[in-house]
């Protein structure tokens, strides 16, 4: 993660990047600017910033200046010591408005948002792919799945398992890649080859050539243990599906 | 203060003391968030300055709060708060600010009153509506000159939004026209920015 700090003040810039350091050892901190013309030429000459925290009143005037200013792609996170910008802040989208003093408590509360909103828009970008895929291809060949900050591109023998939930697919590859993309289960199980991808339950899909074994419990429900490489749990096989998975590895042998 | 009240009209008395009280002093209190923050910040990091900025804090607020009931303070009194604001205020912005007392400031002014809070308002003004850079500093002035007291600074105005804006310069046109008949002047030729109000002269009433 990227981070831009905009703070005008000595000893806050200070306690603040210790405090990003300490709950993001991961972060880099890309810059801390203390005006609207610094700032601005920051944003102008730096890639990829994630997230920038802003102070509201700086040297030479507010910092929603800067945001008229630049184009940026990065969350915001207003930090300000007076609490009356609140409305006026949340017309630059910010995802979060931080009072000072800033607790550490609520620095990482920011933190938490931060990574809802980045879901969300992967999300977003992930149905955006989806429809493009789908304009392109009717049947399905290569898929781009969203994973963290990255697409990545599988192909359809890639996938191991998938798994629907709430609106989105969770995708995980035979070689432990994993993403998401926005679909219903159906949707995408008509694009996949029938005789490979076995509909376990009401939200699982399965790549039958990576099923290890086939067992029963004592209450003779039916198991698929998936290769051990994909560390995931048995899957439970519904009751009038299980027949159906039989006769789809008796025809691949 | 009894002489004071007597340059008014005795019907007016009742009424502009009314006026007076109403007239609660200004703060910015948005600054004061700021240096109290600011103050958060430094403890860890530099704990001695951070106990001499809060002893001037504390006494910065002892100030405001005995000298907030009064009409009238003697100028003096007024120069040393603003003095001590000014040193609060070099806590927090080093190179980008300078604030300068003219050497006639330094005399002693028998029978000299201004209201409380007037001068050190002017001087937060100046800072709440300028930009102050290391390369275009803010440099603000307080001197005398005849029997005004003038504030100026040159003048590189940002924007001001969802804040008080001008109440406080109202503020003390009001005090000083209802408690002794002052005026407030205030010239801008787009690079000074001077504010000069009366002081009231009790030898001379």
């Amino acid at each position: 993660m990227r981070i831009l700090l905009i703070e005008d003040d000595y000893y806050s810039q200070r306690e603040f990047s210790a405090y990003i350091k300490e709950l993001r050892p991961d972060a880099e901190i890309v810059g801390i600017t203390d005006s609207i013309s610094s700032s601005i030429e920051l944003i102008n000459n730096t890639e990829n910033i994630d997230l920038i925290f802003s102070d509201i009143r700086l040297k030479d005037g507010y910092s929603f200046d800067i945001f008229q200013h630049v184009e940026t792609n990065a969350l915001i996170v207003f930090v300000t010591a007076y609490e009356g910008f609140a409305l006026k802040a949340f017309d630059y989208e910010c995802i979060d408005y931080l009072v000072k003093p800033v607790l550490k408590d609520n620095l990482k509360h920011a933190f938490q948002k931060y990574d809802k909103a980045l879901l969300r828009t992967d999300k977003e970008k992930a149905t955006a792919i989806w429809e493009e895929l789908r304009k392109n291809n009717g049947d399905l060949h290569r898929l781009a799945i969203i994973s963290g900050p990255d697409q990545i591109i599988i192909k359809e023998e890639d996938i191991a398992y998938l798994q629907f939930i709430k609106g989105y697919i969770h995708v995980l590859c035979k070689d432990g890649r994993h993403g998401v993309i926005r679909s219903s289960l159906l949707g995408l199980l008509e694009k996949l080859d029938e005789n490979v991808f076995f509909q376990a339950n009401r939200t699982e899909v399965i790549n039958i050539n990576c099923i290890e074994r086939i067992s029963k419990d004592i209450m003779l429900k039916s198991f698929a243990k998936m290769n051990p490489s994909l560390h995931i749990e048995p899957i439970e096989i519904a009751r009038d599906r299980v027949g159906i998975l039989k006769k789809m590895l008796a025809d691949t042998r | 203060m009894e002489r004071i009240r007597l340059l008014n009209a005795e019907s007016q008395i009742a009424l502009e003391q009314s006026e007076i009280h109403k007239l609660s002093i200004k703060t910015d209190n948005h600054f004061m968030l700021n240096e109290l923050s600011s103050l958060y910040s430094m403890i860890d990091i530099d704990t001695k300055k951070a106990k001499e900025y809060l002893a001037t804090l504390i006494t910065f607020y002892r100030y405001l709060v005995i000298n907030a009931e009064k009409d009238l303070i003697p100028l003096e009194e007024e120069l040393k708060f603003s003095k001590l604001f000014a040193s609060n205020v070099k806590f927090t912005h080093n190179d980008e600010l300078h604030i300068s007392f003219d050497s006639s400031l330094d005399s002693k002014f028998p029978g000299l009153f201004v209201p409380p809070v007037s001068v050190q308002s002017l001087i937060s003004n100046a800072i709440k509506h300028n930009a102050k850079l290391p390369d275009r500093p803010l440099i603000i002035k307080v001197f005398l000159s005849g029997n005004k007291i003038c504030v100026s600074n040159n003048y590189q105005p940002v924007e001001v939004i969802n804040e008080s804006h001008g109440q406080g310069l109202q503020l003390l046109k009001d005090r000083c026209k209802l408690l002794y008949g002052g005026q407030v002047e205030t010239e801008n030729n787009g690079k000074e920015f001077k504010v000069s109000f009366t002081i009231y002269n009790s030898l001379q009433q």
